[in-house]
């Protein structure tokens, strides 16, 4: 009875307690991993899958159910809008009261117009006010073989795939920087796509840098993804025939520890390929006809090899050693045909030119913060450049013919050649100080002194060198202010420099350069900016080099040590508007800019006193104007990607002697890229690009338009096969024509490349292994600051 | 004369049981009335990184306010505010304060979005019986906060958006407001009648789920006095920078207004251990720890 008594208690003063079970997870999209807002999750009880719980996922995709009883089976499904329902198990536990399914991932039905499956390689814009800062997404450092790569993909920039030239917005002389410090192409191919955090292309630089940049890509890394050891394998392709082809190939290795990382990379390639031109000039009574052939066979190898020192968050050490070797042969021959007063007369020239250079190139980088939070720091960097063996030989031979195309009589060999020696060095210091968090100074000196020499020898007459000594000083001072809106700099750089040539006087040139660089925000989707620069652009080596070349009989091309720099000034309004959202997004950049140009350095060709030989020597021209519009648009719709610039413009050249008439004309130029992923992990992408008309001082030139189609295959093991067909519907590949007209003299030059179908093979792979043990104490310490200290209970 | 005694026993216990009348708890809030309730808690978060023990003090105190705006069969329409919500923190690494409700410096982002976090208002429902069904203009609140990000400079946008998002996500203020409120019985109950509430919590990057027990304790002057045994257990996070495994216990009491369901008073003491792991290029690094913490929440209006 007592036991009873017990029992009843026991009953009336315990309540049913039931092990309680909470199902918990998310749910995301099965391509972008987002998290889905608003799906319906219901709790359903086998074996009749009546409806236990039914609730709705919060905006984080996070849903609990709490109702599952453990005497019960049940299974999870989840329902929402074009998207196929998933169904998933529940597995309870002994001893375990939360079951987390994870992250459920769910996958769109066939056409999904409302939440688009991305699998693009979509990019982040933000504008600052000389600045566009382009975040690499996850994709698109998976789909890419290298930094060159990735940065085909950025707007704005072209990277060509046949040589690896970069411009931005038609711009050639660009510098690289990685992390701000001063890097060349072959740098960016030893990266590996996971180092690359964000790429900003500067287009109005300011005073920081040397005038005679038009625009600069600083590559900022993710210094975590240094760690470990990471290679890049690359080989391509021109597999046309045994005499018309080319081979690239590249390996690079990266080694990062905590404190420091040491990279070696090297490059190099092999190519054979035909040209065909010809030219018609008229001047006077004369009329010359020329066709000719030219067989350029080339070489070149890069080696680099640095290591990159970070001892602590406020220091900064890199030092980068660079050889490069280019090496190539063209042999010319050319066929002439000349009409005098109805009097016919033919020759041909045939030449071979041997040119071999090769250099070493030593960067020293060293960058110390006050200060972990802001930008207060300096920075030291300085570059030595000496060339290694540097010369050009051309051995030529004049013939000339009966009209029967017979040889009537042949000239000696003749030798031409140009021994070149080069020294730079080059050093610049800045300054940065940010105070109260809405001013900022910068300040920076820079120093650089080159000498150049060419021994020039030609078989026909004594000829000149060049002797070049250039040293150039540079001081810059720029202010900053943040508004509630936007923010502005302004700033000044002055140049000074002393050119000496051929132990001439000294000129002394004194550049004022002031910048000016203002954005207002409407919102976070619209910016508009202001910029105004100034950029000084100095002639060559070979632009001075006095020698004259009598390789081509008609025409005599010498150098022109008088040559003075010539200045532009430059003024842009953009207004950036990003657009839309989801399947259907990008950004929008019209562009409203005027450029005027003095001084301009330009090939100018003239008649020889009263002869049929003419003369090519560089000039600094009249002044010049050019004036337009320019759209950008970078935009995703669907999966597709769209990268396109257009350009509509106006130039004027002022008249310069009788050589150029004073001239306007309208051209126009359009640069597009479109990236679309395919199934199986394919990608096709296409690059069209349209030019209109260039006036280049003299010269009226253009170019056929250049398309490019490829279709790229992404395997598992981080390697890719890509495929690329070049001009596929032209007749003549990479045409080009260029027209003088001016009264005296009518000249039309075309050449053309000697391959019907030019088609090119890549392979690349990149791999990354080793982990590395010590994990940064400072990661840490953030993570914790950011997320760990202050809990929620 | 032992069966005599039995009989009278069980009698007793029956009178005893059948004498306490259940008692329907429930929400029965005033329509239109601003109701405001005070949260004070004290943690102390005890890490152990590399072998070395480091503590850190959290004092936080969070002033909430709701009201009635319409109420639909058993569903309210809540409308609240968090009029200030203040947390002093003490770490060896660094001690820092914030306050919603004092005026942020232009350049203090994070600051003015707690400013705005305590200027606009979120309409929540929730059943007679606590229970939270969501929110009902999250969105809307959500972009009045983040409205500061326009005047947030470039290079700091990424890492304001991620502090913000700590507090501001749809989980971490359902928390701010389900705790509560989750307390009710389904049914109506007695004296040491015991019943069972579960609710999930974030913030900070953590999740986690609380098992209630509550027990009435006593009814007295239309207040109703509960104890409460809570059981707490961290949810497996998706967060690939870091996790948290944690679980605990806490006992507390409050007493509620058996008029309007609403808290009066509570206190409740909190004992958990576990392990922090931080994620970092594959690596995984284990931080023990240990939190004890006390919370007060008295009404104020």
């Amino acid at each position: 009875m007592k036991y009873k008594i017990i029992l009843v208690l026991f009953c009336l003063l315990t309540g049913n307690v039931f092990a309680r079970k909470v199902i918990t997870g998310t749910v995301v999209e099965n391509e972008s991993k987002k998290p889905v807002d608003a799906a319906q999750v219901d709790l359903l009880q086998l074996p009749d899958s009546v409806v236990a719980e039914s609730i709705f996922t919060n905006t984080e995709g996070s849903f609990n159910l709490f109702k599952a009883d453990t005497t019960k089976n049940y299974c999870v499904r989840i329902k929402f809008r074009f998207y196929k329902t998933e169904t998933v198990p529940v597995v309870f536990k002994p001893g375990v009261r939360i079951i987390s399914l994870g992250a459920v991932e769910i996958q769109p039905t066939s056409f999904n117009l409302k939440e688009i499956t991305v699998n693009g390689s979509k990019i982040k814009v933000s504008e600052l006010p000389d600045r566009t800062i382009y975040g690499i997404s996850t994709d698109m450092k998976k789909t890419s073989t290298d930094g060159l790569d990735v940065l085909r993909k950025v707007p704005t920039v072209q990277v060509d795939y046949f040589n690896e030239n970069i411009t931005v917005e038609g711009k050639s002389n660009i510098k690289i920087e990685v992390d701000g410090i001063s890097r060349d192409k072959s740098y960016l191919k030893k990266l590996h796509p996971s180092q690359i955090d964000k790429m900003e292309v500067i287009t109005s630089p300011t005073g920081k840098y040397d005038a005679d940049v038009d625009a600069v890509i600083n590559i900022i890394t993710n210094k975590e993804a240094r760690y470990g050891l990471k290679g890049t394998v690359n080989a391509m392709l021109f597999p046309n025939s045994w005499d018309k082809y080319m081979a690239r190939g590249g390996v690079s290795l990266d080694y990062g520890l905590k404190k420091i990382s040491y990279s070696v990379s090297a490059n190099g390639g092999v190519g054979q390929f035909d040209f065909i031109n010809s030219m018609t000039r008229r001047a006077g009574t004369s009329l010359l006809q020329r066709d000719g052939t030219t067989n350029s066979q080339f070489g070149n190898g890069n080696v680099n090899a640095g290591f990159i020192y970070d001892p602590d968050d406020f220091n900064n050490l890199s030092v980068n050693l660079t050889y490069n070797g280019n090496g190539s042969t063209s042999k010319n021959n050319q066929f002439n045909s000349i009409s005098e007063n109805n009097i016919r007369s033919l020759n041909q020239t045939t030449n071979t030119s041997n040119n071999v250079s090769s250099g070493l190139n030593t960067s020293v980088y060293y960058k110390h913060r006050f200060d972990k939070k802001t930008e207060h720091a300096y920075e030291i960097e300085t570059n030595v450049y000496t060339s290694l063996k540097n010369n050009n030989t051309t051995d030529f031979t004049n013939i000339i013919l009966n009209l029967d195309s017979t040889e009537l009589m042949r000239s000696p060999l003749q030798q031409e050649a140009n021994d070149i020696t080069s020294r730079s060095v080059n050093t610049r210091a800045n300054y940065t100080l940010p105070f109260d968090s809405v001013y900022t100074f910068n300040t920076g000196v820079s120093a650089n002194y080159s000498y150049n020499y060419i021994h020039n020898v030609s078989s026909r007459s004594n000829t000149p060198n060049l002797t070049y000594n250039d040293l150039r000083g540079s001081l810059y001072a720029e202010l900053g202010k943040t508004f509630k809106k936007g923010n502005a700099k302004i700033g000044a750089r002055l140049e000074v420099a002393d050119v000496m040539i051929n132990s001439s006087t000294p000129s002394t040139y004194v550049s004022p350069l002031p910048y000016v660089n203002g954005q207002y925000k409407f919102n976070d989707g619209n910016t508009l900016k202001l910029n105004y620069s100034s950029r000084v652009f100095r002639p060559s080596n070979s632009q001075l080099n006095p020698f004259v070349s009598y390789v081509d009989s008609l025409t005599e091309s010498k150098g022109n040590p008088l040559l003075k720099p010539a200045y532009r000034h430059n003024f842009q309004l953009t207004n950036s508007i990003k657009f839309g959202k989801n399947k259907f997004s990008g950004t929008i950049s019209p562009q409203l800019f005027f450029e005027y140009r003095s001084g301009l350095i330009q090939t100018i060709t003239k008649q020889k006193d009263n002869t049929n030989t003419f003369v090519k020597v560089p000039e600094n021209i009249s002044n010049g104007y050019e004036t337009g519009l320019n759209l950008s648009v970078y935009a995703q719709v669907f999966t597709v990607i769209l990268n396109s610039n257009v350009r509509y413009y106006r130039s004027h050249t002022d008249k310069y002697q009788d050589q150029i008439k004073a001239i306007d004309r309208n051209s126009w130029s359009w640069n597009s890229q479109v990236m679309c992923p395919l199934p199986k992990d394919f990608r096709f992408f296409a690059v069209l690009s349209l030019n209109g008309p260039m006036i280049n001082g003299q010269e009226v030139s253009q170019s056929a338009p250049f398309n490019l189609f490829g279709i790229s295959k992404q395997f598992k093991n981080n390697s890719s096969l890509t495929f690329l067909a070049f001009n596929p519907f032209a007749s003549k590949n990479f045409y080009s024509r260029s027209t003088i007209d001016n009264g005296t003299l009518y000249q039309r030059s075309e050449s053309y490349m000697d391959l019907k179908r030019v088609f090119m093979i890549n392979y690349s792979i990149n791999f990354k292994v080793g982990k590395d043990v010590n994990v940064q104490k400072r990661t840490q310490e953030q993570n914790m600051e950011d997320s760990g200290i202050k809990l929620p209970f | 004369m032992k069966n005599v005694i039995t009989s009278v026993f069980i009698l007793c216990l029956s009178v005893s049981v059948f004498a306490q009348a259940p008692v329907t708890l429930k929400f029965n809030i005033e329509k239109g009335k601003v109701n405001q309730l005070k949260n004070i808690s004290k943690q102390n978060i005890q890490n152990t990184y590399n072998g070395m023990a480091f503590k850190t003090d959290v004092n936080s105190s969070t002033t909430t306010s709701f009201t009635l705006l319409s109420q639909e069969n058993d569903v309210m329409r809540l409308e609240f505010k968090f009029d200030t919500i203040q947390s002093k923190t003490n770490s060896p690494m660094k001690s820092f304060e914030t306050n919603s409700a004092k005026i942020a410096k232009k350049t203090e982002y994070l600051e003015k979005a707690l400013n705005r976090f305590s200027t606009y208002t979120i309409i929540a429902k929730i059943s007679t019986k606590g229970k939270f069904l969501g929110f009902e203009n999250y969105k809307t609140f959500r972009d009045n906060v983040l409205g500061i990000m326009d005047s947030v400079p470039e290079l700091k946008k990424d890492q304001i958006q991620k502090q913000v998002d700590s507090f501001l996500k749809e989980s971490a203020v359902q928390t701010l407001i389900e705790s509560l409120f989750a307390y009710m019985p389904e049914n109506q109950v007695k004296k040491a009648d015991q019943w069972e509430t579960s609710y999930s919590i974030a913030g900070g990057g953590i999740a986690g789920m609380v098992f209630n027990t509550y027990t009435l304790d006593n009814v007295t002057d239309n207040n109703a006095q509960l104890s409460v045994k809570a059981e707490l257990e961290s949810v497996p996070s998706d967060n690939p920078n870091m996790s948290l495994d944690i679980k605990g216990n806490a006992t507390g009491t409050l007493t509620v207004d058996m008029k309007t369901g609403i808290i009066i008073t509570s206190q409740d003491k909190k004992h958990y251990e576990g392990n922090m792991t931080i994620k970092n290029q594959g690596n995984e690094m284990k931080m023990p720890m240990v939190i004890d913490a006390e919370s007060n929440i008295i009404r104020l209006k």
